[in-house]
């Protein structure tokens, strides 16, 4: 009996040993590359879902027909952003409006900012802290821009893009609007005027702020560095028990991680794609808001919020619960990077399923260029690829022979002989509400030349 | 049959005829400046859509003031020196076919915002006064 219980002691004694053995081998493989992370990215606090949907364009409205466009980069849009999240925190919902002819506030003293995506309504009612008034505020609706425009007082709308106009109760003061926009004037900003629509050669569906002030308007073509692999303590709070992971080295380079659960995957060049089966009785289902909230708060806590990071498009699944995909892109100097989603996050029941991240960072300046004008980037857009129907034409950069370069990106129902040439096939970033039939043209803003991004992507 | 012949040349010929014209004033849309425009900057923006590799040419008061060569889209902007009180500005455009057309707009150009808001009052007033 006695040398059974010694036998058991020892067993016991063994077995915590190598417990505690393998315990510290994890924990020491895991502070000892503590100090090889350097963090590029800042994990925050909390993450402001408000600057996580930042509009990504301003355009003022001076009257006579003289506007201005501001980028988030600029220092005037911090100020914009705030007064405008100022007047929807006192908003109260009072009613959708008929459609109203956008060339009116066009003529007043405004702002229209633009989100980079269509988001529910609902959702920014919940984020901007607006009330809800007598009215109900309507579900499964979408808003794509902010209306501020002095017209007895200030009438505040967010526009549908059905354009309906979902309207917050007037405020009799509109003396702020024309203190900011005042301000504004002050500083000198690039003027701009309004081209309608377009009928005669091309349609176009948006018509286009074009500049009218001789000022130089510089942009930069960058070098560009990829994020930092993930040290051991990024790659532990992946999993629950980092002791129990197992590590596998690819031929490739990659390495994966797994617990038998979930998995990571490092590729070498610093990407990671980490996933998580969700279990099949998860009925949990989060709001647009919550999930969102979720999203967020699970990359700042896996690799950092990126700064410039901001919310470019998203995809709601309800085949078997409400399944959300959010795509996530960066700005360089307050310019969408296009060509391909940075970071993707989905969201099932009530965690995430799936990770994706893969950011890249403007480094050095290469040079100084003088966009071409609008007109001149759509002649070239239509010249080479015989559009028919554009539907917009924005500002943007694009990864282009290794260097981050300016663009004019020129969205199109119709391709024509460009996509042989190189156009993105954009609805791969999920652009959900009927925007998956448009494609995306890239003009070089330098020279007016059609980006191959097939055969000059450096990435 | 004789009276039916001419009833359907007639209304081919008057069909034609409201085509050109319809084609005709289509080829040529001024955005900017609207007609009797009142403004306090000292220049005014003209802009507007033509047709493809037409020519535009833009004149204040008589004197030519911008030469445009137009591209594949149609559209065209440039702005124009103002000076104070009542300017003529004409757009000129000849088509790739030779044939020309020209639109003319008048531009008021104010000393201050003041002003400008005291005669659009008085227009509105104007207008109420001829409406009623």
């Amino acid at each position: 009996m006695n040398n059974r219980d010694l036998l058991l002691g020892v067993l016991l004694i063994v077995v915590v040993s190598t417990s505690l053995f393998l315990s510290h081998i994890a924990w020491w493989r895991l502070y000892d590359n503590i100090d090889a992370i350097e963090a590029e990215t800042t994990v925050l606090k909390t993450v402001d879902l408000a600057s996580v949907i930042a509009p990504g364009r301003a355009v003022l409205h001076f009257g006579q027909d003289i506007h201005s466009v501001v980028y988030p980069y600029s220092p005037l849009y911090g100020k914009i952003w705030e007064f405008v999240k100022n007047i929807l925190s006192e908003g109260e919902f009072t009613g959708v409006k008929n459609p109203i002819n956008p060339e009116s506030f066009r003529q007043k003293k405004g702002l229209e900012l633009f989100f980079s995506t269509p988001l529910p309504v609902d959702f920014l009612t919940k984020v901007f802290n607006m009330r809800e008034g007598q009215q109900a505020i309507p579900h499964d609706r979408l808003a794509g821009s902010i209306i501020i425009v002095e017209d007895n007082g200030l009438s505040v709308f967010l526009k549908g893009t059905g354009n309906e106009f979902y309207s917050l109760k007037n405020k009799e003061d509109s003396s702020e609007l024309r203190q900011l926009l005042e301000q504004v004037v002050a500083e000198n900003p690039r003027l701009y005027t309004y081209l309608p629509p377009a009928k005669i050669n091309v349609r176009f569906e948006e018509g286009i702020y074009v500049p009218v002030s001789d000022d130089e308007n510089d942009l930069f073509i960058f070098t560009f560095k990829r994020e930092k692999k993930l040290g051991q303590s990024g790659i532990a709070k992946f999993f629950p028990d980092f002791s129990i992971t197992r590590r596998i080295e690819e031929k490739d380079g990659a390495v994966i991680y797994t617990d038998g659960n979930r998995g990571l995957r490092i590729y070498p060049d610093g990407a990671l794609e980490y996933s998580r089966p969700v279990p099949s009785d998860s009925k949990l289902k989060l709001s647009f808001y919550e999930a969102l909230s979720l999203a967020v708060n699970f990359i700042n806590t896996h690799g950092g919020w990126p700064g410039e990071a901001y919310l470019s498009s998203y995809k709601t699944s309800k085949a078997q619960g409400t399944v959300y995909t959010f795509n996530f892109g960066v700005r360089v100097r307050g310019l969408p990077l296009l060509g391909q989603n940075y970071i993707t996050v989905t969201v099932e029941g009530n965690q995430v399923s799936r990770y994706y991240r893969k950011i890249v960072r403007e480094d050095r300046i290469l040079e100084k260029i003088q966009p071409i004008s609008p007109i001149q980037a759509l002649d070239a857009a239509i010249a080479t690829g015989n559009l028919k129907e554009v539907k917009s034409l924005d500002l943007a950069y694009v990864i282009f022979e290794n260097t981050l370069s300016p663009v004019w990106a020129v969205k199109s129902t119709d391709v024509g002989d460009i996509s042989a040439q190189g156009t993105m096939d954009y609805s791969a970033g999920a652009k959900v509400y009927s925007q998956n039939q448009y494609k995306e043209v890239f003009i070089n803003a330098k020279n007016g030349v059609v980006i191959n991004l097939q055969s000059g992507v450096g990435y | 049959m004789k009276k039916r012949i001419w009833i359907t040349a007639v209304t081919l010929f008057v069909s034609f005829l409201f085509c050109s014209v319809v084609t005709a004033s289509e080829t040529i849309i001024l955005n900017h400046p609207k007609e009797e425009h009142i403004t306090t900057l000292d220049y005014a923006i003209v802009s507007g859509e033509t047709i493809a590799n037409a020519s535009v040419v833009v004149l204040a008061n008589g004197e030519k003031k911008e030469f445009i060569k137009v591209g594949p889209s149609g559209l065209f902007i440039t702005r124009v020196s103002l000076k104070p009180g009542k300017n003529v500005i004409t757009v000129k455009v000849v088509f790739p076919s030779g044939k020309t057309e020209t639109v003319s707009r008048n531009v008021y150009r104010l000393d201050g915002e003041i002003n400008l808001r005291s005669i659009s009052s008085i227009i509105q007033a104007l207008k109420l006064l001829i409406l009623r």
